[in-house]
């Protein structure tokens, strides 16, 4: 007798999962307790058992249909037995999900050529550097149809796959779901929240010397390049600041890169100035020009967010005055870095109103302790205030 | 201040090829110049017209038909201190004086421990369409790159030649110098003032986008030319001269290839197992990942130059062929 495959409710307050992929195709033989789909919440990734033995019959939703939780997606049958038919309520689902279907594959039509036949000829062929961009950009070659010599892939096809691809993007989204920043924000806070041993150690700082700094630097520069420079450099006297707890051990990173908070439209994203102890204060303002510009489009590499050691998240423009701020695993710190603003504070024993900032730095206790943080903090204090650049 | 018209001093190529030779020749005792009809018939391509009276006899050395022995005399002296240019005149003959070029003088400085130099030049020449038929025809520079002890250089330009003889001259290993017989006539400027090209430096003859044509010799002229042809399709050309086959300055062509992401390798020589495929493989290797098609490779066809002239135009790059297929390559139809 056939068993109904339900959307589970995998969490309370869940309403609805996201079919992600299945793992098992209709008509596919299954065991019970067998994984026969991944299920995305807004939280995580689930498989979902067969809830019997038999026959995988009846799919009625596809990848990336978002289900109400108790909604059958499928059948287990026995083999030659027919799945009962839809009841009403699923019709009208099913039809809402199919004209949702066709809105996304009108959108993904208009901004990707149908694939290439596979049979015979050199269509369909990509050339290294195209193999290299779609990978960085994250774009499924196959799916794109060449125009460089005999239909082979260009560079160019890629991009424009790309550029088109993410124009087609806020179309091709259903309304619940969230965009891959958003969901992996989502995600890495959730986790760091959870599993890190966070501590605060907060610090006022006087910011007359950086000002003066950022000035005699020229046009061009921001209070956060000069941070990103004095603060990589500080870091190569403080090892365990720069490093990485492995659930064995402690690993100290060999790299000093910073990895810089931006936000983005739907979230942040760590974007990575490696080796930033030993990069020019221009090397660095160009790269986090660079960096942001990309991150607001939209159009960061792989390589421009991996292999931070070290997060700077300053939100001093937004006149944050101080903010605890959460550890971007596999880190084992961040500086939260608040506004600039003039107070009055004792100067040679008498009131003065000097331009201070407050520095929060957030540490992972299995990596690093109070004082170790705490004497980092007070040299990168004293860089600030007579910054050598 | 009203403006000054500069002539610019315009040489052939031949007469670059012997500005530097009676240059050297003054500036150094040591060098002389060996070979066949060098001194009264001042070769063949009357190259050399006129040095045989400036600088007599015993610097300008008329040999008998010896192309095996006149180059291990040119050896022999440059070991024993002096700075022979060696005259061989057509780089067809270079079978006869294999052992002394790769046995002898590529060698000696390596197996000596480096009690002994060969600073000696051997000028000789390549390119076809001149109608000399099979045996005068050749562009067979690829023989010498593949010794291990011998430079190996190719001007392109009056200027290139003079500089880079210059600089061959003054060098303590033995260089093979290559000059393109349909190039003598070519004029270019050629400051009067002193002036030497390194060898080892490829040169951006012409700045481009859209792919690079990578050309050695008189192979450099057919590229220009046919990057104006391609100009006129809105595909933009970028020509790279490595000027020397050894030392390669493989970090230019690959830069050029890098920005470009598609090339073409010209080059005279047979196009099998020549120079060209040396320049694909350096290309290909170190620009793989920036690539968009296979390298294109264009030399001279695998057979025996023709002494016909339709046959024998047909059997080497022309400004045409070279046109034709860099649009393939940038997947533009005609």
């Amino acid at each position: 007798m056939a068993v109904s495959v339900v959307m589970p409710a995998l969490e309370l307050a869940q309403e609805a999962g996201k079919l992600l992929a299945w793992l098992k195709q209709e008509g596919d033989a299954v065991a019970k307790g067998e994984m026969i789909a991944e299920i995305e919440t807004d939280k995580a990734v689930f498989e979902l058992e067969s809830p019997a033995d038999g026959v995988l019959a009846g799919v009625k939703s596809s990848a990336g249909d978002m289900v109400p939780v108790g909604r059958t997606i499928a059948w287990i049958v026995a083999r030659g037995e027919q799945p009962p038919a839809e009841d009403a309520a699923d019709a009208a689902t099913l039809a809402m999900q199919q004209q949702a279907r066709s809105t996304v594959a009108a959108a993904a039509a208009l901004a990707i050529a149908p694939a290439p036949t596979k049979s015979g000829g050199p269509a369909g062929r990509a050339s290294p550097k195209a193999r290299r961009i779609a990978e960085e950009y994250g774009v499924d070659i196959s799916q794109i149809r060449g125009t460089g010599p005999d239909g082979s892939i260009t560079s160019e096809d890629v991009l424009a796959a790309a550029a088109a691809k993410s124009a087609a993007q806020p179309a091709a989204a259903p309304a619940s779901a969230m965009s891959a920043v958003a969901r992996l924000m989502a995600d890495r806070t959730t986790q760091s929240w959870t599993q890190t041993p966070h501590f605060f150690l907060v610090r006022e700082v006087d910011a007359n010397g950086l000002l003066k700094a950022r000035k005699n630097a020229g046009e061009g520069f921001t209070i956060t390049d000069l941070l990103i420079s004095l603060t990589a450099r500080t870091l190569a006297k403080h090892p365990k600041l720069n490093a990485t707890w492995t659930g064995q051990g402690i690993r100290l990173n060999p790299e000093i890169n910073i990895s810089l908070a931006i936000a983005v439209e739907d979230g942040v994203v760590g974007a990575v100035i490696p080796r930033a102890d030993s990069a020019s204060l221009a090397g660095i303002a160009a790269q986090r020009k660079q960096l942001a510009e990309r991150a607001r489009a939209g159009r960061l590499r792989p390589p421009d967010v991996a292999g931070g050691t070290f997060t700077i998240s300053n939100l001093g423009m937004f006149n944050v005055d101080a903010f605890n701020a959460i550890i971007t695993p596999p880190q084992a710190a961040i500086l939260a870095v608040g506004r600039i603003a003039d107070r009055v504070v004792p100067v040679n024993g008498a009131p003065g109103i000097r331009p201070m900032m407050t520095f929060t730095l957030s540490s992972d206790h299995r990596v690093v302790d109070g004082a170790q943080a705490a004497r980092f903090l007070d040299d990168l204090a004293a860089a600030l205030y007579q910054p050598q650049l | 201040m009203p403006e000054v018209a500069v002539a610019v001093r315009e040489l052939t190529l031949g007469e670059a090829v012997k500005e530097a030779l009676a240059e050297e020749m003054r500036r150094d005792p040591r060098v002389f110049i060996i070979g066949e009809d060098v001194a009264e018939a001042g070769t063949t391509f009357k190259v050399l017209t006129g040095l045989v009276q400036e600088f007599g006899p015993e610097r300008v050395l008329d040999t008998p038909i010896s192309e095996p022995g006149f180059t291990g005399i040119g050896v022999g002296a440059a070991m024993t201190g002096l700075r022979p240019v060696v005259d061989i005149m057509f780089g067809d003959f270079a079978g006869l004086i294999m052992d002394q070029m790769a046995n002898q003088a590529a060698k000696v400085h390596y197996m000596s421990g480096g009690r002994w130099k060969v600073p000696m030049v051997l000028r000789t020449t390549l390119g076809a369409t001149r109608r000399s038929a099979a045996q005068h025809s050749q562009s067979l520079h690829a023989w010498f790159c593949h010794i291990p002890g011998l430079k190996v250089v190719l001007p392109s330009t009056p200027y290139d030649a003079k500089g880079l003889l210059k600089s061959a001259i003054r060098d303590d290993n033995p260089v093979v110098f290559y000059e393109d017989k349909m190039m003598y006539k070519l004029k270019g400027p050629v400051p009067e003032e002193e002036y030497t090209i390194p060898l080892g430096i490829a040169e951006v003859k012409r700045m481009g986008e859209d792919l690079t044509i990578v050309a050695t010799s008189s192979m450099v002229q057919v590229a220009l030319g046919a990057a104006k042809l391609l100009e006129e399709y809105d595909v933009s050309a970028e020509v790279v001269d490595p000027r020397t086959l050894w030392p390669l300055d493989e970090e230019t062509l690959i830069e050029s290839a890098r920005k470009t992401s598609r090339v073409m390798v010209i080059d005279e020589g047979y196009e099998r197992y020549g120079a060209g495929a040396e320049l694909t493989t350096v290309i290909q290797a170190g620009a793989f990942y920036d690539l968009e098609a296979p390298v294109k490779r264009i030399g001279a066809m695998h057979v025996p130059i023709p002494f016909s002239p339709p046959l024998e135009d047909a059997t080497v790059p022309t400004e045409a062929s070279v046109f034709q297929a860099a649009m393939a390559l940038c997947g533009r139809k005609l």
